[in-house]
């Protein structure tokens, strides 16, 4: 039973960034990047426990949904199961030292050597589907590890051509990375790939420190009862993503809120499209969690960080707080 | 008073205490010591305490086994899916001994903070860090983060082993005003990690029920925040003030028991400041080269590892695939072929000789040490000039992973200014804090460069060494203004240089160049160039060219 999402203390960027992301998965990864012991990952954790529940296919190995059926598995696909299951919302943890058989999914060595049969053993991609894939410490991944896997989740489907295997399965996945940029950079290639960034740090106020430590003993002391007093707490958040997730098709954009979009990300020199359209996704998402019905100009202001900090154009030599940037340029732009 | 005595002494009885802690709750502990009659002892007495048999792991120890993975020979011999025994069963009831953390791969690495982070509260785990104080790389932040209680070693001799009785017993439970204390005595040292108050404030409850307030807050000041020390803590008049009223309020609030002093909150700090004092300085000796033991240096260590994985894969050889050798199917089938006629059956027969692995060939990454003149009048232009070459270089390095340091030497000394790292971010920051003026101390410069690249070597990189200077030094290594001495000194340290065999670049920058310079690139075997104006792009591309050859070679 992991810590209560709810009784993180502090870190709303953090928070807003993984609600947005657990309203719309299709807005590509969410990049961490900050101090160590600033709750990544047990907000991360936190997150997944309080979803609702998933249906699944009974026996299916990649956990493939009911419905539709043309995105199920070829496993699914032939055996045309219809019994289903209650599955928790998966949250895998990928290690470090983790190889590309195990992410991806190999060869069964045990089925080839032992009985001679070419079987396929899913990996932590296959765990992953329709949950989140955290990675600690993305900086320090394999580059070619790091391309795979943002070419899955963005491509929502695993293929494996090795060993004489020929198999794929669906693979729809939030890819969450964390790192402490002091230990190594991810490279610049691999930043805008993920869809939305959120840097956060340890927090400076003494009495938050104390409470964070005050409810981290309380839920070690009894996880049992501490979890049972921040329930209500996490259903008010789970209930706000399920509304959340009903309304984000109704949430309409104007062309004023497109057309100023698109300035800001002129002004901060974003590179391509894919910056406006993680903006405009963001933005909705962020404006369906507040319970509005259209996204206006100002609301902008609140998701631009996330979308845009890690697109802008940067000279290596050039210092500089993104965020101040991007301050600047709302205020230039948006006025 | 808490932590008197020699520092070899209280050492010892800090180890002492934290073994009888492992008793009582205390997961983890982190042991800097080399192999000896210390180490032996402690871990004697580790085991003793949790009355534990001990599980040995080494950085070599098979990470997919411990895992779970399959055991490809046991599956063979059986006949059906065997897999290994995981870290978590294997340890179970035992107490866990990781040795040579400060050389861990990633993967192990990832591992062990997964155990140290698991909510088994029954699991104990002693991590050695066998690397020298200050030494880069040091222990992987990830599991220094996790781990408590640091101890070390290093200054306890034989007659402190005959000490050592644990203080006498005294059971006091902590409150939350010792809970404030401890969050302010993290704020004043700077260590920002969450975790940190958490491994203080459960290690102090601990120790307060077996040997009382003060002496628990003496031990956790010592082993749990001293370590971890980024910053040095106020003047000792100032840091121990009287507490504002309302937390004295707070205080008297908190404490129902009548023989509780209202202000408790305060004298737990002032026992905290002053027992840090005492403990800090090697603790701040490490926090100066950037966090506890060079934050620079945990990801090293991950790194070198990492290599192993990266590259192109090799030629096909014989033997099992673990550990980043991937199985080569074609290979082993083709070595199995030949036997098919000699082993019947309808199925093909592979026996564990035929089996092949290819090994990834991991590309050995640079890493350059600048040496900077920042001596002088000049030295500002001329640093503003080599912090944007050093920039440069990394910016471009991006693709490659190459690193870069920088040692700068002004006045008397000569100072690391930039650890080994291959991060802007941190490049910026650290660079921006360089001045200069002063004499030039050349040959501790050198010393202190050569240092480094020695270090970066140790950790497997190719490395260059670039001296940049106007003019001979005028300050030898004693710290005397003696120009003669001086220069006879930075010649000694070039030959060593030399002797190490580490490729050395040295740079003139003066606007006249001087024979000293070139003499002292003769006596390091160096190649000698000549740049008046030195702008970045110059700088950074005879580095380059340096570098290539310093790979080839």
């Amino acid at each position: 039973m992991p810590f209560p999402f709810s009784a993180i203390v502090g870190q709303d960027r953090l928070k807003h960034a993984l609600l947005c992301a657990a309203v719309d998965p299709t807005l590509g990864g969410v990049l961490v990047m900050g101090d160590r012991g600033a709750g990544k990952s047990t907000a991360i954790r936190g997150l997944a426990a309080l979803l609702p529940e998933l249906d699944a296919n009974a026996d299916c190995r990649f956990g493939c949904a009911p419905v539709p059926v043309s995105a199920w598995c070829e496993e699914c696909r032939e055996r045309k199961p219809t019994q289903t299951v209650r599955r928790q919302v998966p949250m895998v943890d990928l290690p470090l030292g983790a190889g590309e058989e195990r992410v991806t999914g190999a060869l069964d060595l045990e089925r080839a050597l032992g009985h001679g049969e070419k079987a396929f053993e899913p990996g932590l991609l296959a765990r992953a589907h329709r949950g989140f894939l955290y990675i600690d410490e993305v900086n320090l991944l394999e580059d070619h590890l790091v391309d795979l896997l943002l070419d899955v989740a963005a491509s929502g489907e695993n293929v494996v051509e090795r060993d004489g295997l020929s198999v794929r399965h669906p693979a729809h996945f939030v890819l969450v990375g964390s790192g402490n940029p002091e230990e190594g950079e991810l490279r610049p290639q691999f930043l805008d790939r993920f869809g939305i960034s959120v840097s956060i740090s340890t927090p400076t106020d003494l009495a938050q420190r104390i409470e964070i430590v005050k409810r981290r003993d309380a839920y070690d002391r009894d996880p049992d009862v501490f979890t049972k007093t921040w329930r209500r707490k996490d259903l008010a958040v789970r209930r706000r993503i399920v509304t959340a997730r009903a309304v984000l098709e109704n949430v309409t954009i104007g062309d004023e809120v497109l057309e100023a979009a698109a300035r800001l990300c002129l002004a901060l020199g974003t590179d391509g499209l894919r910056g406006e359209l993680v903006l405009m996704r963001t933005a909705r998402a962020s404006a369906a969690l507040a319970g509005k019905d259209g996204v206006a100009v100002a609301d902008l202001k609140d998701v631009a960080p996330l979308a845009l900090s890690h697109r802008m154009r940067r000279d290596p030599l050039e210092g500089g707080d993104p965020q101040a940037r991007i301050d600047r340029a709302v205020t230039e732009t948006l006025a | 008073m808490t932590g008197a005595g020699p520092p070899g002494e209280r050492a010892w009885r800090d180890a002492i205490m934290a073994a009888r802690l492992m008793d009582e709750g205390l997961r983890a502990v982190i042991v800097r010591a080399r192999p000896g009659f210390a180490r032996d002892g402690l871990i004697e007495r580790m085991t003793g305490a949790t009355n534990r048999e001990l599980l040995r792991l080494e950085p070599e120890s098979d990470v997919a086994a411990l895992s779970g993975q399959a055991d490809l020979l046991g599956s063979l011999a059986a006949g059906r899916a065997v897999r290994h025994r995981t870290l978590a069963d294997r340890a179970r009831g035992k107490l866990l001994l990781v040795t040579g953390c400060e050389r861990l791969r990633p993967d192990l690495c990832a591992l062990l903070a997964t155990r140290l982070e698991s909510p088994d509260a029954d699991a104990r785990t002693i991590l050695l860090d066998e690397s020298e104080a200050g030494e880069e790389p040091g222990l992987p932040l990830s599991l220094a983060a996790r781990a408590p209680v640091m101890l070390d070693l290093g200054h306890v001799a034989l007659s402190d082993l005959q000490g050592g009785d644990p203080p006498a017993p005294e059971a006091e439970e902590l409150a939350e005003p010792d809970l404030d204390a401890l969050a302010q005595a993290c704020d004043q040292l700077a260590i920002a990690d969450p975790r940190a108050l958490l491994h203080a404030w459960n290690t102090a409850r601990a120790a307060a029920r077996l040997w009382g307030r003060e002496e628990a807050f003496g031990f956790v000041a010592r082993t749990v925040l001293a370590p971890r020390a980024r910053a040095l803590p106020e003047p000792q008049g100032e840091a121990p003030e009287a507490p504002p009223p309302d937390e004295q309020k707070g205080a008297g609030q908190a404490g129902e028991a009548e023989d509780r002093d209202p202000a408790a909150g305060s004298d737990a700090r002032e026992i905290v400041v002053e027992a840090r004092g005492s403990a800090l300085a090697s603790g701040l000796a490490t926090a100066h080269r950037g966090g506890p033991r060079g934050s620079g240096a945990g990801s090293s260590a991950a790194k070198r590892g990492a290599a192993a994985a990266r590259g192109r894969l090799g030629r096909s050889r014989k033997g099992l695939p673990r550990d980043g050798r991937r199985l080569d199917l074609l290979g082993t089938l083709v070595a199995a072929a030949p036997h098919q006629a000699d082993r019947p059956g309808a199925r093909l027969h592979i026996r564990r000789d035929d089996i092949r692995y290819r090994e990834r060939q991991p590309r050995q990454r640079s890493a350059t040490v600048f040496t900077i003149d920042a001596s002088g009048s000049a030295a500002l232009a001329r640093l503003a000039e080599v912090k944007g070459a050093v920039e440069q270089l990394l910016a471009e390095s991006y693709v490659r992973r190459d690193e870069a340091a920088l040692v700068a030497f002004r006045g008397e000394r000569a100072e690391t200014v930039l650890p080994r790292t291959r991060s802007l971010a941190r490049a910026q920051r650290l660079l921006a804090g360089l001045a200069g003026g002063g004499g030039t101390p050349l040959a501790a410069g050198v010393r202190e460069g050569l240092r480094e690249a020695l270090a970066a070597r140790a950790a497997g990189r190719a490395v260059l060494l670039v001296v940049v200077t106007d003019g001979g030094g005028n300050i030898d290594l004693d710290g005397r203004a003696d120009r003669a001495s001086a220069q006879q000194d930075a010649l000694t340290i070039a030959e060593g240089v030399a002797r190490s065999g580490i490729p050395a670049l040295v740079v003139d920058c003066g606007a006249r160049t001087r024979p000293a310079v070139r003499e002292l690139a003769a006596a390091m075997r160096a190649q000698y160039y000549a740049l008046p104006r030195l702008d970045r792009e110059a700088l950074s591309g005879v580095a380059h060219a340096a570098q290539a050859q310093a790979r080839a070679g």
